[in-house]
This record gives structure tokens, sequence and C-alpha cells, in this order.
């Protein structure tokens, strides 16, 4: 890295002055140290969180769906918006380990690890929710397709459903796969420095006799690069085809051409407000600021701004061409969403989709921890409403209006949902104990990133950085 | 600001004025005989050659906001693309002159007798459509010439200030580029149809218009360097924009299939006509051409590491690119204003390969104005440094 010339304009990715072997200590002292009581607090509440939504799960078992308020209008309700809300939450760990990978973005060595383990486990949850969505849960296995007994019952290959099942498994292995292929180098690490001899034996297992020689990193940088290239194309596809689950139908809201690219902008967007928010708390909590630096959090902030920016353009585009279109049911589905009984929830998702992420145009704002902090929350939660308000108002009020009713869901549902929450957290705080959160490999490549200019006398005045030898003409000069 | 000698036409200027003049009295006698052919014809060259200038001002504006580097060495050919801009608003203007020609809304009896077209009067009438295709223009043209001016000015000065001044503008820009490109493909495409909507138009455009851009980029980029104008620009800046040509083909194929499946699959006849009509007759072939053009071909040749890092290569997947991007647009226009046309074995005439190398030739002689009028590479740019060691 040290031998890329860099502008003067590059700023250092680490800001505070770190050995090689600082950085291992201070990446691997959490998970070397006994947890104090700050993270046993912390996994108290978020596994209370995933208990009381097994409770809730286990009546829905034994009594059925009944005890959650869908009916025959609104047959799909929060199951569904908890489904599209986790998967979309799995979107920016990929972008940010795969994308930003392929585009040579070195910031994203501080964040990649977690952010990629919040995408497993975002992506466990929504595959969760959709077996625990289902009727009778234990025949979950029907919709794999395989030679069968069942009268030779194959599934419906045609279906959107279908599509999602195999969308979101090669997803989830994919990623899985990626995280730890990507993991390995620190597996070793942690290995090496293990005490214990169980924990010497079970990381000595999963780093797969990993020996830091030339020939193991060769390898090792070509597989990374294989599987970034192999988990691009699942960024968009993913979100695409669950966008599809609702675009492929009749119904005014969710039948629109622009849903597959509007779905991944918005995945993106809620991923990267919940990577906000689990950094931040991170950073925080282990004094890890030289390492997620500000400016890590500014590029994520500006990120934010991007996808949201499509998503604005995307509720425009949608508005307009309601009305543009004339057809009249399209237009009213919108009129209601704008001011029937849910109106509620449009305008709060507007607010928190539109509005807030404007914020982020000010630098001082998306600096500040502050700012960030309370606006990924908000953010977060209209992503959900937006998930909310596609399902539900474009069903309950639909072409006969014998059929309008409301939709609320029960104590059951929203019992469901904060277990979701509890799963999501429990899972994570697990891994800050488990596993190194940094990529330690990565984060040692870019320690002197922009930092040689610096040593370099100071009285050399800007735009001194142009060597002569360097200017055009005279080519012979430069490496 | 002296003039320097041209790099991109060199000796075939003659040819290009020639090419320009033919274009000019192809469009004139079109005009006499076949004023429909002649107006779609026009529409079709002067909104590529449009996406082509802006889309070398979408480019740097992204390279500024994500504080790029490595483009600065090859960053004046995008610069002169963009400087091509005025004229090209200008040419798309003269559309307002062959509106009746083109859009079925602009006629008063039409849509006095048509429902459809009454209620979307309030937006698709004369004097609003007007109104918003200057504004737009105008908006483009004028962040074109602030970024061009702050750059050149840096050349001078080579004061980091400029490039500050120039991420802000780049960043405001993007802010309004998708919403009003979006709003002038439903303008300026969609309405031709005016039945007919779908909502993925303006992302499916923008994605066209990235993928125009990069290979147009590629293409003088290219040319220059061969006739040794600028022998800085090296594989790895070729490899990387092998990339983003790649990356941008797909992401247009993308949203064609989203929206392709999406109407397939739901089988509505109020959408499903903008299939048909492209997909009967004797051209439908055009149809398929399309995606193996822009997205089938650059894929399958791009994949491989050494062919994004060949000059040859790259420049000719960029040729096919740009021209299935015309086909494209071609395929926008011209089944809307006359159906029957891709009736015939062809479905392309004569006017429409005339129009395209007139207006080819003018914007490639432009481009060479513009390139001669700095130099080639911007020297004070604090980045520069990064891009002639990428």
């Amino acid at each position: 890295m040290s031998r890329v010339r860099l502008s003067a304009l590059r700023e250092p990715l680490v800001t505070a002055e770190r050995s090689l072997a600082q950085v291992t200590d201070e990446v691997c002292a959490p998970i070397e140290r006994r947890p104090n009581t700050r993270w046993w607090l912390a996994l108290l509440g978020a596994a209370s969180a995933l208990c009381f939504g097994l409770v809730c799960y286990i009546r829905t078992l034994s009594t059925g769906l009944g005890v959650w308020g869908l009916n025959n209008t609104v047959g799909w309700g929060v199951d569904i918006t908890n489904f599209v809300f986790w998967i979309g939450i799995g979107h920016a760990g990929t972008l940010i380990s795969a994308i930003l990978f392929l585009f040579r973005q070195q910031w994203r060595t501080s964040v990649n690890r977690a952010a990629e383990a919040m995408t497993i486990f975002a992506v466990t949850c929504a595959g969760l929710d959709v077996i625990v969505h289902m009727g009778r849960p234990w025949l979950a296995f029907w919709t794999l397709p395989y030679p069968n007994t069942r009268g030779s019952l194959w599934v419906n290959f045609r279906s959107p459903l279908i599509w999602d099942v195999f969308a979101v498994s090669t997803y989830f292995t994919i990623s899985l796969v990626f995280w730890y292929v990507g993991l390995l180098p620190d597996l070793a690490t942690v290995r090496d420095r293990a005490k214990g001899r169980i924990r010497k034996l079970v990381f000595s297992l999963l780093s797969l006799g990993w020996n830091g020689s030339h020939r193991t990193w060769s390898r090792y940088e070509t597989v990374y690069l294989l599987l970034a290239g192999l988990a691009t194309p699942l960024v968009l596809s993913v979100h695409s085809i669950v966008s599809m689950d609702f675009a492929t139908s009749l119904l005014p809201g969710w039948h629109t051409t622009i849903f597959p690219p509007y779905f991944v902008a918005g995945a993106v967007f809620s991923g990267f407000a919940m990577v906000l928010t689990l950094m931040l708390i991170v950073r925080a909590v282990l004094g890890w600021q030289h390492l997620i630096t500000t400016r890590h959090l500014e590029n994520m902030a500006k990120i934010m701004i991007v996808t949201g920016g499509i998503m604005a353009l995307a509720y425009a585009t949608e508005l307009f061409t309601a009305w543009y279109s004339g057809n009249a049911y399209e237009l009213f589905t919108f009129r209601n969403r704008m001011s029937g009984p849910y109106a509620w929830a449009y305008w709060t998702m507007v607010g928190c989709n539109v509005l807030a992420p404007q914020l982020l145009w000010f630098k001082k704002l998306r600096t500040s921890p502050i700012v960030l902090f309370p606006l990924s929350l908000v953010i977060n939660v209209g992503m959900w409403l937006e998930r909310f308000v596609i399902i539900v108002t474009s069903l309950h009020r639909d072409f006969v209006p014998s059929n309008w009713t409301m939709y609320w869901p029960t104590w059951v549902e929203l019992g469901i949902t904060i277990g979701w929450f509890g799963l999501f957290f429990t899972l994570f705080l697990l891994f800050t104990r488990a596993l190194p959160m940094v990529s330690i490999a990565e984060v040692k490549s870019v320690l002197d990133y922009g930092r040689e200019p610096r040593r370099e006398p100071a009285s050399v005045p800007w735009p001194a950085p142009i060597a002569p030898e360097f200017v055009a003409g005279s080519q012979e000069g430069a490496v | 600001m002296r003039d320097r000698e041209s790099h991109l036409v060199a000796g075939g200027r003659r040819w290009l004025v020639v090419a320009v003049a033919a274009g000019l009295i192809a469009f004139i006698l079109g005009l006499l005989f076949r004023p429909v052919q002649a107006w779609s014809a026009f529409l079709v060259s002067s909104f590529f050659f449009l996406t082509v200038a802006l889309g070398g001002l979408v480019f740097l504006a992204i390279m500024y906001v994500s504080n790029a580097g490595w483009h600065t060495v090859f960053k004046r050919v995008p610069e002169a693309l963009a400087a091509c801009l005025p004229a090209s608003a200008f040419s798309m203007l003269a559309i307002l002159a062959g509106a009746r020609w083109l859009y079925p809304w602009t006629h008063a009896d039409a849509v006095l007798h048509d429902e459809l077209l009454s209620a979307k009067a309030p937006y698709l009438n004369t004097g609003f459509f007007a109104a918003r295709m200057v504004g737009v223009l105008a908006l483009w043209v004028f962040f074109a010439l602030m970024t061009r001016r702050y750059s050149l000015r840096q050349d001078a000065h080579a004061d980091i200030k400029y490039t500050r001044r120039n991420v802000v503008l780049s960043a405001i820009f993007l802010a309004l580029f998708p919403f009003s490109f979006s709003m002038a493909s439903i303008d300026w495409l969609m309405s031709l149809d005016p039945h007919w909507a779908s909502t993925i138009v303006g992302l499916y455009q923008i994605a066209g218009l990235l993928s125009t851009a990069v290979a147009a980029i590629s293409i003088v980029g290219i040319l220059l360097r061969r006739r040794g104008a600028l022998p800085d620009l090296t594989e790895t800046h070729l490899h990387d924009l092998g990339k983003l040509l790649f990356g941008f083909s797909t992401m247009w194929a993308y949203l064609w299939f989203s929206q392709y499946l999406l109407i397939w699959y739901t089988n509505l006849p109020e959408e499903t006509t903008h299939y048909l009509v492209r997909l009967q007759g004797g051209a439908s072939f055009l149809f398929y051409l399309n995606v193996v053009l822009n997205w089938a071909l650059p894929f399958v040749v791009l994949l491989r590491r050494p062919a994004k890092r060949s000059e040859g290569t790259l420049l000719w997947t960029s040729t096919v690119v740009l021209v299935g991007r015309w086909l494209d647009i071609h395929l926008q226009v011209v089944p809307a204003v006359a159906p029957d046309r891709l009736q015939g074995p062809m479905g392309i005439g004569f006017l429409d390969v005339a129009l395209l190398l007139g207006f080819g030739a003018a914007f490639l002689l432009m481009t060479d104005r513009a390139l001669g009028k700095a130099p080639l590479l911007a020297e004070g740019d604090p980045y520069l440094v990064e891009a002639l060691h990428h």
C-alpha cells in the first residue's frame, strides 16, 4: 500500500499511529477478556426479547395463524413486512464487502467484518421469518424442488415466491462463505494467541491450517476476489426478486416496473442505517474511534444520501405515474396511502426516509455521532414502515369496496417482531465475544495509508506533490 | 488559451465536414418529403448525442463527489464531451419545431376525442413541455459550463479550492440530475406514446446514459492515446474503464429485464402494447439485437481481464455499445411514432443513418475543438499524481 503514490489530499484511514502488533492486540482484546456487566445486561435484554418472540411463536403454533390480525382482504401484514425488512438490512454487508472491494475502497476494511456478520444475522432472521409465517411450518421443505413421492408434486417454478427461496438461500450461502473466507487470516491470528487448549483447538480447526505463507495469501486473495465478483450480482438479485413477490401481481401499488431497483436502493439504505447503528455503539463502547473514524461514518452517510435519493426519486416517480397513467385504481391507491386511514404511516415514512436524510448534506451533521445515531434509528423505523405501507395499504382497500377492511397487528405479531430484533442482537452480541469484529489483516494493510506525505519535510507547499519527473512529457523517470 | 493541434480528427476533418453537410441536406430533404421520418431520426440522434455530452458531465460529477483520483489523467475527455452540451441542448430545442410530427398530444382535436389524453393535458401540453425542456437543458448547461470553468482555472493556478468548488457543484448537480433526466425521458421519449406508462423509464435511461458515457470516454481516450496525445493513459486506466463499461452495461440489462419481465408476467393489455409493436413485423430482430449489442456482447467480451486491458478490444466493444445505445433510443422512438415502420425488413431507414452520421461528425468536430482548447493533462489537479501512478 505504501508504495502507491497518493494525492496530498488523502487522509489516513487509521487516525492514530499504531504498530501492526498494537492493531492485533486492540482488536483481539474484546474476545480475550471476560465480558463485563454492560455486555451481560445487553445480552439479557436481547435474549429476553428473543424469548418473548419465542413465546409468541409458540402461541401461534399451538393455536394457529388466527391469533394474528390477518384477514381475508389483508393476507400479508407484519409477517412479510418483517421478512422484507430483514432481507433489506442484510444488503449493506455484502455491498461493503463485495462491491466496495471491487471499487478498491480501502475504508471498507474497518467496517466490513461487522457489516457482513450483521448481514448473515439479518438474513437468518429473514429466512426463519418465511418459515414462521407459514400456516404449516412443518411442511416448509415443500418449497424445495426435488423428486418426491407426493404424486410427484413440484413447486411452481413460475412463482416469484419460489424464486425467493432460491435467491435468499443462495444469498445466505454465498454471504456466509464470503464472510468465513475473509475471516481465515484473523482466525489464525486468534489461534496463535490462544492460551487455553480448547480455544486453540477450536480456532485451529476453524482457520483450516492457515500458515501465512505467500502461497496461502496468494490463493486467499484470488478466492476473495472471485467471491466478491460472485456476491456482487447477488446484492441486486435478492431484493429484486423480493420486489417481484409484489410487482408480478395485478394489484395497484404493487405492480410497477420500478420496484426491483427501488427495492434494492431501499435495502442498501436501510442496511447502512443498521450498520451505522451498530458501529456507533461498537466504537463508543470499545473506544475504537481511531479505527472506525468519523470519515467512515461520513462515507456511510454519503452512501445513505445516494440511496435515499434514489428512494425519493422512486417515490416521486410512482406518485407521478399513478396520476400520469390515468389508471383510476392506481391513483386511488396512492390517494388512499396519503389521506386514507394509514396516512400516518405514509407520512411518517416520507419524513423518515426522504426528509430526515437531507440533514446528511451538511458535513457537520454527518460527521457527528450524536446526530447520526438517532438518524440511523429514524431511518430504520421509516424503512420498516415503508414495507408496511406497501403491503398493507395496497391490500386493505382492493377493487371491491365490500372487501374493504382494516388490519391491525395483534400483540402476538408484535411480539414476534420484537423477537426478531432479540434474535438479531443476541447473535450480534455473541459475535462480538467470539470473533474479531474488525478485519485485522485488512486494517494492517491500510495502516500507513495517507501517512507518508506527512513524514516529508513540512515546508513542501501545495502543489508540490507533482515532482518534475512525473509531469507529462518526461515519463522516463516515472515508476 | 492557445489553440492546440487537433488529435482526435487529424486528417479526417474534411470528411467529417462533408458528413455534417450530407446529414443536413438529408434532413432538409426529409423535412420536405417525409417529415415524420425526418423528425423521428432527428430526435433519436439528437437525444443520443445529448446523452453522450451529459454522460461526460455525470461521469465527472461522480468522480468529483467520490474523491476519485484515477481518472484525472484523462479527465479532459469527459470535459470535452460535456463541452458539447450547449450545442446538444440547442439541437434538442429544435424538437419543439417538429413536436407536432412526433407527439400525438400536441394535436388539439386528438386530445379532445381521447379521454386519456384530455386527462393528461395539464402536463402534456406544448407550453409546459417547452418550459420543462428549456428548464432542464439550462440546468445541465449551467453545471457543464461552471465545472469546466473551474477545471480550466485550476490549470493556471493549481489551487485546491477549484477541486473543492467542483465537488460542491457536482454534488448539487447529482442531486438534481436523476430527477431532471427522468422527467426529460418521460417527456421526450415516453410521451411519444402517451397511452403507455412505465415507472422504470427514468432509471432505465440513466443506466443507458452511464454506459454511453463510459463507452464514449473510452473511445475518445483510446483514439487520443493512439495518436500519441495521451501517453499517460495506461492499461490500468483502460482496465478500470472496461470494468465500468461491463458494470453499467449489465446494469442497463438488469433494468431492461426488470421492465420486460414484469410487463410480460402481468400481461396487462395497456402495458404489453409497448412490446407487441416492437416484437411484430420484419424488423423485430432489432429488439433482440438491442440486448445483444448493449449487454450480451460486451458482457462476454469484457469478462476476461486481458480484454479490458486491451486497447483494441475495448475500442471496438465501446463502439458496439454506442451503436447499441443509438439502436435502443431508435427502438424507443420509431415504433411509437410510426408503428408500421418496423413491418419492413430493416426498421432502419436511410434518413436515420444519414442523421446519425451527420450528428456524429458534428459531435466529433466539437469534441476535438474542446480538446484543443486546453492542455490534455490537467496539471493543476491535486489528484493527478495518483492517476499517473495508477
